[in-house]
């Protein structure tokens, strides 16, 4: 994903995008799953980091409503998951429509569909094709510093990945306790699921390891 | 945001009026949550959020007759498990058809076991009380624990009122949240079936696959209590303090397992930050680059090599820290001149 998507995706998020731009971006996001994942992804790191808890609970009846979305009523969906930060919806949503509403749904939908939804034949673990870069969605707290979501390696900075590694990785956190800062076993649970390399190794030198 | 407060570490919990934290230091507000964790039980939905990544999870943890039982299900991806019955930890990965079974994991609580020292914690924390907010349908204390450098991260912790089990953290730098994990529903106190920690998938078939193959079946074997006694010594003789705050935490030194590989494992903590570091005797190959970095999650590595010695930094802190923790331990190593030797493969 180039630079220009991901700050128009950015901008889609934070409801900045023009409509026209924004039409274009959903028929974009129409045909590309990628792009759709990745909206996905910085959508809900955004709602998350603002205590939206409702649209990231996957909850068992939340999954079935958002299938039945996708077969063609998508409106229980988009209303179980307002919640009281959510009561004036993003103006692309109302603008676009029916329409992008379904799109949107189905973006939301797409990582929190259990199993099947994940390309076959990856394997995790031991994957070895470029990381996707991490999103950088600008979120809103209560707290005086804008937080972002972490950026983490940008592909330029990406040398390989090397999945021994993650074998490291795993031996600190099992050292952890679950639920702690540092989530050792969710940790653990969460890295055998995360889609893209394990482990990203990165130049000692890339200034923006020291970002973190 | 409500009444926010910065006091030192080392002065504390009168901020904190509630019955339940009637403690009156750090020490005490960060085993009191450690207590939670292990002891209480209960069952819920979380979401951890790293990287740019979230993935949900339904938690059930109890601690009845003395046993730790817990099962982690990930809602997401394929549906892994995490099992713990006592100190057996089980990774199934329905995927790939694969078990893991590590009883070398499980009886870990890393804020039950570390170093902590008031008077340490303050030179490098401050802790901010700062009101409450609502997690979970819950009542929620808010604390932040500040770092007064930039060699550790920042935690902000969301303690649930009555039982001071976390329902929301926070990993944050000095910009950023750099991993989140929250309750999005829970239910404390529940009495939980045995059922609750059961798999729900049909393992039968699955490749089982156990750690440390270094020592058979049974990791406490001889063979790996020579090598635990003998890296003991050569820690022992470490100075304690290595800088910036972080301690060599000795009695966690242990053998492990890193890819066929045993290594030594040690833990540097400065009281709420932990950070391991993995020795192996490992030859130089042709794609060896001398140092690199990388990333997992909210956790940073950074390896170097020393001779033949091969120094693995992993932790949740800023990868400076790392990069000078990997410079402590490759001085202890230089200095012997007699490098702690990994087991042969």
């Amino acid at each position: 994903m180039n630079d220009q998507i991901k700050e128009q995706l950015s901008a889609f998020i934070d409801d900045e995008l023009p409509r026209e731009e924004a039409q274009l971006l959903v028929r974009r996001l129409a045909a590309d799953p990628q792009l759709r994942a990745q909206a996905e992804k910085m959508w809900a790191v955004g709602r998350l980091m603002r205590g939206e808890y409702a649209a990231l609970s996957a909850s068992r009846d939340l999954r079935a409503q958002i299938m039945g979305a996708i077969d063609g009523d998508p409106t229980p969906v988009v209303e179980d998951r307002t919640t009281a930060n959510d009561a004036e919806p993003n103006r692309w949503l109302k603008m676009l429509g029916g329409g992008a509403i379904a799109a949107a749904v189905a973006v939301l939908a797409l990582n929190l569909l259990p199993q099947g939804t994940q390309p076959d034949g990856v394997d995790q673990l031991t994957a070895t094709q470029t990381a996707v870069q991490a999103p950088q969605a600008t979120v809103q707290t209560a707290e005086p510093v804008e937080y972002t979501v972490p950026r983490t390696v940008t592909d330029a900075g990406l040398v390989s990945a090397d999945p021994e590694l993650a074998a490291y990785f795993l031996r600190h956190s099992a050292g952890l306790p679950s639920l702690t800062p540092g989530s050792g076993r969710a940790r653990m649970l969460s890295d055998t699921v995360s889609p893209g390399d394990p482990v990203k190794v990165i130049p000692a030198s890339n200034p923006q390891v020291d970002d973190q | 945001m409500n009444d926010v407060v910065r006091v030192p570490l080392t002065a504390l919990l009168w901020l904190v009026s509630a019955a339940a934290v009637a403690q009156s230091s750090a020490n005490e507000l960060l085993a009191s949550i450690a207590e939670a964790l292990e002891q209480a039980s209960y069952e819920g939905t979380l979401i951890r959020a790293a990287d740019g990544e979230i993935v949900t999870m339904h938690v059930a943890h109890s601690a009845a007759d003395g046993v730790v039982r817990e099962k982690l299900v990930s809602m997401d991806g394929e549906g892994s498990e995490i099992l713990r019955n006592g100190d057996e930890l089980i990774c199934l990965l329905p995927k790939r058809k694969v078990k893991l079974v590590d009883i070398s994991l499980a009886s870990s609580n890393a804020f039950a076991s570390l170093p902590v020292v008031v008077d340490e914690l303050g030179k490098f924390y401050d802790l901010e009380a700062q009101g409450t907010e609502r997690i979970a349908g819950r009542v929620a204390r808010k604390f932040f624990i500040r770092p007064r450098d930039a060699f550790r991260f920042g935690h902000r912790l969301w303690v649930d009122d009555e039982t001071l089990l976390p329902l929301r953290m926070q990993l944050v730098n000095r910009r950023n949240i750099v991993e989140e994990t929250r309750f999005v529903e829970v239910t404390i106190g529940v009495d939980l079936p045995a059922s609750a920690f059961t798999s729900d998938i049909d393992s039968s078939e699955f490749r089982v696959i156990r750690a440390a193959p270094d020592s058979g079946d049974d990791p406490r074997s001889a063979q790996l209590q020579l090598a635990n006694q003998r890296d003991s010594a050569n820690v022992e003789s470490w100075p304690p303090e290595s800088s910036r705050g972080f301690r060599l935490h000795t009695t966690q030194s242990q053998r492990v397992t890193i890819n066929g590989r045993s290594a030594q494992k040690l833990v540097f903590s400065d009281g709420i930050a932990t950070v391991s570091v993995f020795i192996t005797t490992q030859p130089a190959g042709e794609d060896d680059v001398g140092s690199k970095v990388s990333r997992m999650g909210a956790a940073s590595s950074y390896q170097v090599r020393i001779g033949e010695q091969l120094l693995t930094v992993v932790g949740e802190v800023p990868v400076e820290t790392l990069k000078m923790l990997a410079e402590h331990a490759a001085k202890q190593i230089s200095a012997r001149q007699q490098p702690v030797r990994g087991e042969p493969d």
